[in-house]
C-alpha cells in the first residue's frame, strides 16, 4: 500500500521543484540547490564570517528566483512537549501561538507538532513545541536572509525533518516493517555541527543531541570510543523518558566508514548497529545527484532529506511570513493558472475564429444558394403572372360567373311537377316566377393566388311562384275547392322546400276573405262567380 | 527587503495583468466569438431552410401553373362567351329578332335599360370587378307557352353575357276553342299565350382601366 511519504515522495519526484536549502548549523552553513529530490550542487561555508555569507549571497544570487528552504541544526534548540486544550481548528492557531509565545517567550523561531491525543483523563492534543533561540553562530545568516532577494519558503528544523529519514532508513533494513514501541536512534556526523544524535520512538522524536565533532582528534577507535560514551549518555536520559533496556535500541550510524566501523567494534549499548557512508544512505533515502566530496559528512542528506520534502514535519517560520509566503505562492500560481487558462482561452478562441470562418463561409453559399433559388423562383412566378389580366382578377371574375350560373334556376322540373299533378278538368290561366337571385360577392377569404371555389350552393335561391288555375269546368263549388286544395297538397308533396298556400279560392272561404251569401242564393252552384282558384309557393327554388 | 518589495509588486502587477488578459480572452471567447458563431450558425440555418422552402415552392409552381392554365382556359371561355366587355346592344337587338323567328313569337316588345355599373368588392389590395348590368324586360305573345319558355332559354344562351331570369309570368290569352282553331287552320289566330320575362343581362370588366376607375 502507497504510504502518504511515498505519494509525497513519488509527487516531488513528479513536481521536481527546484530550490534552495540553506542548512545553517553552529560551525557553518551548506547551502544546497534540489530539485526534487535531486541535488544539483552544493556548498559548504564554514563559519558566519563575511566572506563565506557573500559566497552564500553569490550562489543564491545566481537563481534569484529559487525559493530557500532554511534548515536549522544548531545547538539553541529548545523542544518541549505540552498539551493543548481541544479547541476548534479556528482557534487552533490562535491557542498555538499563545502556548508558543508562553513557553518561548520573545523568540521569533517557533512552531508546534501535534502528536496525538493526550493519553490520562484529561482530554487535550499532545504537542511538540520546538524553537530556535538566536545566537551568535546564528544571527549573521539570518541578517543574510534579509537581504537576498530569493524568496523564503519555509524555516525547518533538521531533527523533526529526519525522524522521518531514520524510520525509512530503519524500514529499509527491516524490510519494509516497522514496529511499533520501538525506539532508534541516528547518528550522523555533520561538517556544519558535531555528531547530531536523533533519538524517535515510535517514529517520533524523543530526545535531539548535539555532541562535539572531534575534529581535532584522527583516530577513529578514539572518536568511536568517545562517541561510545556520549551514546550511553544518551540511553542513560532516555531511560528516564520511559526507555526498556532490555527492550534495546536500534542504530544507525552515516558519517565516515571508520568510524563506524570502530563504533561496531567498541559494542555499542544498542541492540544492533547498522553503519552507512552518507552515499549509501542517501540511495536508500532516494537522494541522488551530487555527493559529498570526502564522503564524510550528512549535511548534505539531511538538507536535501529535510529541505527537499514537500509537506514540512515541523514549521518554525513565523505565522505571518508563512502567510506572506502563501499570498505571493498564490499570486505566482494564480499567474501561472491565468496564464495557462488565457492559452487554453487563446487557443479556444483561435479555434471559434476558425469555425466563425468557416460557418461564415457556409453562411455565404447558402444565401448565394437561397438567392439564387428565390430568383428563379421570382422568374417562374413572374412567367405565371405575365398576361393582360393577373391571375388574381381573371379568378375573380370566374368566381362571380359561377356564382351567376349558380343562382340560375331551371324552372323545368317544375313544369314537370305541375303538369303531372294538374287533373284534366284544371287549366292553367297564369303562372307568374319571381326569382330573388342573390348578388355575386368576391369571399374576403379568397387567396389571391387560389383557384376560383366552387359554386355556392344552388339551394340559396329563394322565389315565388304564383299559380292561377281556372276551374270553370267544375260545376259544383266544392269540387273545385277540393280540387284546389289537392293540386296545392300534391304540390308540397313533391316541392317539400316550398311554402305552398292557397291564396285564392274560387268561394271567398279563406280566413282573410269575407263570405256572403243572399238569401237564395246557392253558393255551392258556381252562380255568377269566377271560377279561379290562386296558389302561391315561397322558399327555395333551388 | 527592497528587492523583495519590488518582486512583490511586480507579482502583483503580473497577476493584475494575467487577470485582465484572461478576463479579456474569456470576454473575447464567450461574449463576441460565440455569439457571433452562434448568430452565423442560426443564419446559415435559416437560409438552407429558407432554400428548402423555395425549393417546394418552386415544386409547387407545377401544380400551380397547371391549375393557371385551366383557370386562364376558363377565362378565354368566358372572354370568348362575351361575358368581358361592353354590352352590344345593337347585336343583342339582331339577336333577339333571331331568336323571335326561330321560336315562332308573334309579338315581341322588349327593352333594355341603361347599363348600371357595380362594383364587386374584393381583396383590400385589388379594387374590386366592375360588372355591367342591363335589364331586359320582354312582352311577347305566341302560340305555346313552351315557345315563350324556349326563347327565354335561348336568349340565355344566345346573348353574349350572363342572363339571369328574375321574373316570368305567362298568361293564357284564350283557350283553343273550335273557332279559334279554325282560325288558325286558315292562318290567323296565331296568339294563345302571353309572357312578360325580366332578365338581368351581366358582364364583366376585363380591366380596371377599362371599367373606367
Amino acid at each position: 500500500m502507497v504510504t502518504l511519504p511515498d505519494m509525497e515522495g513519488i509527487a516531488q519526484r513528479l513536481t521536481a521543484l527546484k530550490r534552495f536549502v540553506l542548512l545553517i548549523g553552529d560551525a557553518g552553513a551548506l547551502i544546497v540547490r534540489l530539485s526534487g529530490s535531486r541535488v544539483e550542487s552544493h556548498a559548504y561555508f564554514c563559519g558566519a564570517i563575511d566572506s563565506n555569507i557573500r559566497g552564500v549571497k553569490l550562489a543564491l544570487a545566481e537563481f534569484p528566483g529559487l525559493p530557500v528552504v532554511i534548515v536549522y541544526d544548531v545547538l539553541g534548540q529548545a523542544y518541549r512537549r505540552d498539551r493543548l486544550p481541544p479547541v476548534n481548528f479556528m482557534d487552533r492557531p490562535k491557542i498555538m501561538a499563545r502556548k508558543l509565545e508562553t513557553l518561548f517567550p520573545g523568540t521569533e523561531l517557533k512552531g508546534g507538532l501535534r502528536l496525538g491525543a493526550s493519553e490520562g483523563e484529561v482530554r487535550g492534543y499532545d504537542y511538540l513545541f520546538a524553537a530556535v533561540t538566536a545566537s551568535p553562530e546564528v544571527t549573521p545568516w539570518q541578517k543574510m536572509l534579509e537581504q537576498i532577494e530569493n524568496p523564503i519558503s519555509d524555516v525547518r528544523l533538521l531533527p523533526v525533518e529526519s525522524v522521518r529519514l531514520l524510520q525509512r532508513l530503519v524500514g529499509k533494513l527491516n524490510g519494509g516493517e516497522s514496529k511499533s514501541a520501538q525506539w532508534n536512534i541516528l547518528i550522523s556526523q555533520h561538517r556544519t555541527g558535531g555528531f547530531r544524535q536523533i533519538v524517535t520512538r515510535d517514529h517520533r522524536l524523543a530526545i535531539a543531541r548535539m555532541t562535539s565533532g572531534f575534529i581535532d582528534i584522527e583516530s577513529a577507535e578514539e572518536i568511536g570510543s568517545l562517541l561510545q560514551r556520549e551514546i550511553g549518555a544518551t540511553i542513560d536520559y532516555i531511560t528516564r523518558l520511559g526507555f526498556d533496556r532490555a527492550t534495546g535500541l536500534n542504530a544507525v550510524f552515516i558519517g565516515r566508514s571508520d568510524i563506524g566501523a570502530a563504533l561496531r567494534h567498541a559494542q555499542l549499548p544498542v541492540r544492533n548497529l547498522t553503519a552507512f557512508s552518507p552515499a549509501e544512505a542517501g540511495a536508500l533515502a532516494g537522494i541522488s545527484g551530487d555527493h559529498d566530496e570526502s564522503g564524510h559528512f550528512a549535511d548534505l542528506l539531511h538538507a536535501a532529506w529535510g529541505g527537499g520534502r514537500l509537506l514540512p514535519e515541523l514549521s518554525i517560520w513565523p505565522q505571518q511570513k508563512r502567510q506572506q509566503r502563501m499570498q505571493t505562492l498564490g499570486r505566482i500560481w494564480g499567474t501561472r493558472a491565468l496564464a495557462t487558462a488565457s492559452l487554453v482561452g487563446l487557443i479556444y478562441g483561435a479555434s471559434l475564429a476558425w469555425e466563425i470562418r468557416d460557418a461564415e463561409a457556409e453562411y455565404l453559399q447558402a444565401e448565394a444558394r437561397r438567392g439564387a433559388l428565390r430568383l428563379a423562383y421570382d422568374a417562374e412566378v413572374s412567367r405565371l403572372d405575365a398576361g393582360p389580366v393577373p391571375i388574381a382578377r381573371m379568378r375573380d371574375i370566374i368566381a362571380i360567373h359561377r356564382q351567376l350560373e349558380a343562382a340560375d334556376v331551371d324552372l323545368t322540373p317544375f313544369y314537370s311537377v305541375l303538369g303531372a299533378n294538374m287533373s284534366e278538368n284544371v287549366r292553367l290561366s297564369s303562372i307568374r316566377v319571381q326569382i330573388d337571385t342573390p348578388p355575386p360577392v368576391l369571399a374576403p377569404s379568397q387567396i389571391q393566388d387560389s383557384p376560383p371555389g366552387p359554386a355556392p350552393d344552388a339551394a340559396s335561391v329563394e322565389g315565388k311562384i304564383i299559380l292561377i288555375l281556372d276551374l270553370s269546368s267544375f260545376r259544383n263549388a266544392e269540387l273545385a275547392v277540393g280540387e284546389a286544395e289537392r293540386l296545392a297538397n300534391a304540390l308540397r308533396k313533391e316541392l317539400p322546400h316550398m311554402q305552398t298556400t292557397i291564396i285564392r279560392q274560387p268561394l271567398h272561404i279563406l280566413p282573410a276573405d269575407t263570405f256572403t251569401v243572399k238569401p237564395g242564393e246557392n253558393v255551392l252552384a258556381f252562380t255568377g262567380e269566377v271560377r279561379v282558384a290562386e296558389i302561391e309557393l315561397t322558399g327555395r327554388l333551388k | 527587503m527592497t528587492g523583495n518589495t519590488a518582486g512583490q509588486s511586480f507579482l502583483m502587477q503580473g497577476f493584475a495583468a494575467a487577470m485582465a488578459i484572461f478576463v479579456l480572452i474569456m470576454w473575447a471567447c464567450f461574449g463576441y466569438l460565440r455569439p457571433e458563431l452562434v448568430n452565423y450558425r442560426q443564419m446559415t440555418n435559416a437560409a438552407l431552410d429558407a432554400a428548402v422552402s423555395i425549393n417546394a415552392q418552386i415544386k409547387d409552381l407545377a401544380a400551380r401553373k397547371a391549375r393557371d392554365d385551366a383557370d386562364r382556359h376558363e377565362f378565354q371561355m368566358l372572354e370568348k362567351d362575351g361575358f368581358l366587355g361592353e354590352q352590344n346592344r345593337l347585336n343583342a337587338a339582331r339577336i333577339l329578332e333571331r331568336l323571335r323567328v326561330q321560336h315562332r313569337i308573334s309579338g315581341l316588345e322588349y327593352q333594355i335599360d341603361a347599363v348600371d355599373k357595380v362594383t364587386i368588392p374584393g381583396q383590400p389590395e385589388n379594387t374590386g370587378i366592375v360588372m355591367s348590368s342591363s335589364k331586359i324586360s320582354l312582352n311577347m305573345r305566341g302560340f305555346l307557352d313552351s315557345d315563350m319558355r324556349d326563347f327565354t332559354i335561348a336568349i340565355q344562351r344566345g346573348l353574349p353575357g350572363h342572363v339571369t331570369v328574375t321574373e316570368i309570368e305567362i298568361v293564357k290569352l284564350a283557350s283553343p276553342g273550335n273557332d279559334l282553331l279554325a282560325l288558325i287552320s286558315r292562318g290567323g289566330g296565331t296568339e294563345l299565350v302571353s309572357a312578360t320575362v325580366e332578365l338581368q343581362w351581366q358582364a364583366v370588366q376585363p380591366a380596371k382601366e377599362a371599367a373606367g376607375i
